[in-house]
């Protein structure tokens, strides 16, 4: 390191994610998922809702290339529609569920006293509720649909984030890297935002990708539930849950395995970049 | 101690208490008691030593007198002025004259932070330098503590041992300070480098005319160092002295058994080395009298229920014990 430029963190950053070969191959299938959700639409022949009364429990032919399922709707366009609505949801969620339990954490942590008292209390009684029956209870008042269950399941999970970063900030809080910080005048918000949050943010990123996977299978119970994304909208979730009974399981594959397998790709190509993410982001993990 | 106008700091029976967490079923509340009223004056220019075994409240007192750890109850006069009742905004501009060299450099240093970044962070907070003077500092201040400037835009996981210690200490400097508190700067360090880092604070002190609280629990270390040195135990001062007076002519029984520990590195000298019997008391429920009652080996009556005052027995030398009290 002969060199006096600045290596932007940037890029040292990368370096290091590309060390990681499962990493980069979980970012190459979830843009390529979702680059298929957005522009395959287009080229389609038929839409989600779409019936073809000659497809009914169809196999896969090369008019239904993924078959029909038990009304006559395109599988492989219900595939395409239902990966936008299950990324949309899990990505939504978890963005909401970020935004509101990642300041809650910190400033339960970061002040004590009784801030630390309501919010964790309030996580707790959040967390001891089970989750699906009050996701149940909210959608069913406010409506099912996209909107609703996204921003239920979202509003629902801030406790995960609050308590991971919490725990977090209260022990990076005792390094003597802060105590060093208030010995050179460092004001609180920088404190927080300069030497608590970049040693306390990595574990979350882990926490997203398991949250959004969270998401995208709590969807698909709701779907299944009758209170998630109402058919004839598509989504993984209704679409396997729809083609549940035994005859299907054993005799029609093509409805339940194409958007199984999409979910697992999905959901593991999103822990392939959080485990990415995390050891990039660790100053300690050297390039090489 | 006459207090004089050279005493940078002076120091009035300061205490630091910690409640002990209690349950609703035992009400009694129980403090530990960390600091509990220590009198000290630091004069301007001297390295003041202070000395004791792990857990007797030598960093909290540390921490204490630049109010990085509130105080129960006391006085931190520095100048002149009591710290102790200023609010927020003026402790923060006192950092610009008190700073803090702490144990384990490594983790003093934010890790996701450069050591540009580093030392340039006091200079913005205090504002001393601007546009490019900002850079000519930091190099100046890395040259300072003996690092050259391509080590710039290295992060603190880089370094050795050595190399943090003076990047903690380049950052203390970089606002000028003129008090430095060292709590055990080189007691993370191996042997070599300690001598490094200790021969640049000594080097460091006379150019930038500083003066150090430097405690530790190394007495060769502090005999390098130190003009003074004092002793503590249990959060309270046992003795203090001039370095030379108190490494030849220990008086307070505990100072007597620190000093036997000392290792000689010849092995013909024999020694009698005085082995404490007993465990440090629970500084929940510190003895009454003498905090070193169960431990000494010249205890007496009044030792259990009479705490001694601390005393001249010689010019620049006090000693809290009983044996030295000429009257009662």
């Amino acid at each position: 390191m002969e060199n006096n430029k600045k290596p932007s963190l940037f890029l040292n950053f990368l370096k290091k994610y590309c060390e990681n070969k499962l990493a980069i191959l979980g970012l190459i299938v979830l843009i390529v998922i979702i680059l298929l959700v957005i522009i395959l639409p287009f080229f389609l022949r038929y839409t989600e809702a779409e019936i073809d009364a000659l497809a009914f429990n169809a196999p896969p032919s090369s008019e239904h290339l993924l078959g029909g399922d038990d009304v006559g709707r395109d599988v492989l366009s219900r595939l395409i529609y239902g990966g936008r609505v299950s990324l949309f949801v899990g990505i939504i969620s978890t963005f909401i569920s970020v935004i509101i339990g990642i300041p809650l954490g910190v400033l339960a942590a970061y002040y004590r006293g009784y801030i630390e008292s309501i919010i964790m209390r309030l996580a707790d009684i959040f967390l001891s509720f089970p989750s699906i029956i009050l996701i149940l209870f909210l959608v069913s008042m406010f409506g099912p649909s996209i909107i609703t269950v996204t921003v239920v399941i979202g509003v629902l999970g801030w406790p995960f984030f609050a308590r991971l970063i919490y725990g977090n900030v209260l022990s990076v809080k005792e390094k003597d890297f802060v105590e060093g910080a208030i010995a050179i005048g460092e004001k609180n918000s920088r404190i927080v935002f300069k030497y608590i949050l970049p040693n306390a943010i990595a574990p979350i990123l882990i926490q997203i990708t398991f949250r959004i996977a969270a998401a995208i299978i709590l969807e698909s119970s709701l779907s299944f539930l009758g209170m998630g994304v109402q058919p004839p909208a598509a989504s993984w979730g209704n679409m396997l849950y729809s083609a549940q009974s035994i005859t299907i399981l054993t005799e029609r594959p093509w409805m339940w395995l194409p958007p199984g397998i999409a979910l697992i790709v999905t959901i593991l190509s999103i822990n392939f970049i959080g485990n990415g993410l995390r050891d990039a982001l660790d100053p300690k993990t050297k390039i090489g | 101690m006459v207090s004089d106008n050279k005493n940078i700091l002076t120091v009035k029976d300061l205490k630091k208490h910690y409640p002990v967490k209690s349950n609703f079923l035992n009400k009694d509340k129980k403090v530990v008691k960390a600091v509990d009223g220590i009198n000290l004056a630091i004069k301007k220019g001297e390295t003041l030593g202070l000395v004791g075994e792990s857990g007797c409240g030598k960093s909290t007192f540390g921490r204490t007198i630049l109010r990085l750890i509130e105080s129960t109850s006391g006085s931190v006069l520095y100048n002149g002025n009591n710290i102790l009742s200023y609010n927020n905004k003026e402790v923060r501009s006192l950092r610009s004259e008190m700073q803090i060299i702490f144990q384990d450099a490594g983790a003093s240093l934010n890790p996701r932070m450069t050591l540009g970044e580093i030392i340039r962070t006091p200079l913005e907070i205090f504002r001393l330098a601007k546009g490019t003077e900002v850079e000519e500092r930091v190099i100046e201040l890395l040259n300072l503590v003996g690092l050259n400037e391509s080590y710039i835009h290295r992060f603190p996981h880089e370094l050795s041992g050595g190399q943090k210690q003076r990047v903690g200490i380049a950052r203390a400097l970089a606002v000028n300070p003129k008090f430095l508190v060292c709590d055990e700067p080189v007691s993370a360090l191996d042997v070599s480098v300690q001598s490094q880092i200790l021969n640049l604070m000594k080097k460091l002190k006379e150019t930038l005319n500083l003066t150090y609280l430097f405690i530790s629990h190394d007495l060769s270390v502090v005999n390098h160092i130190c003009d003074r040195v004092a002793v503590m135990y249990l959060g309270k001062i046992v003795e203090i002295a001039h370095r030379d007076k108190l490494f030849n002519n220990p008086s307070h029984p505990y100072t007597k058994a620190l000093l036997s520990a000392i290792p000689i590195p010849d092995p013909t000298i024999n020694r009698e080395r005085i082995v404490l019997e007993g465990d440090v008391p629970n500084p929940t429920d510190p003895p009454k009298g003498c905090r070193f009652y169960n431990r000494c080996q010249y205890r007496m009556e009044k030792c259990a229920s009479i705490y001694p005052s601390i005393d001249k027995i010689d010019d620049n030398h006090f000693v809290a014990c009983h044996l030295y009290h000429k009257n009662g």
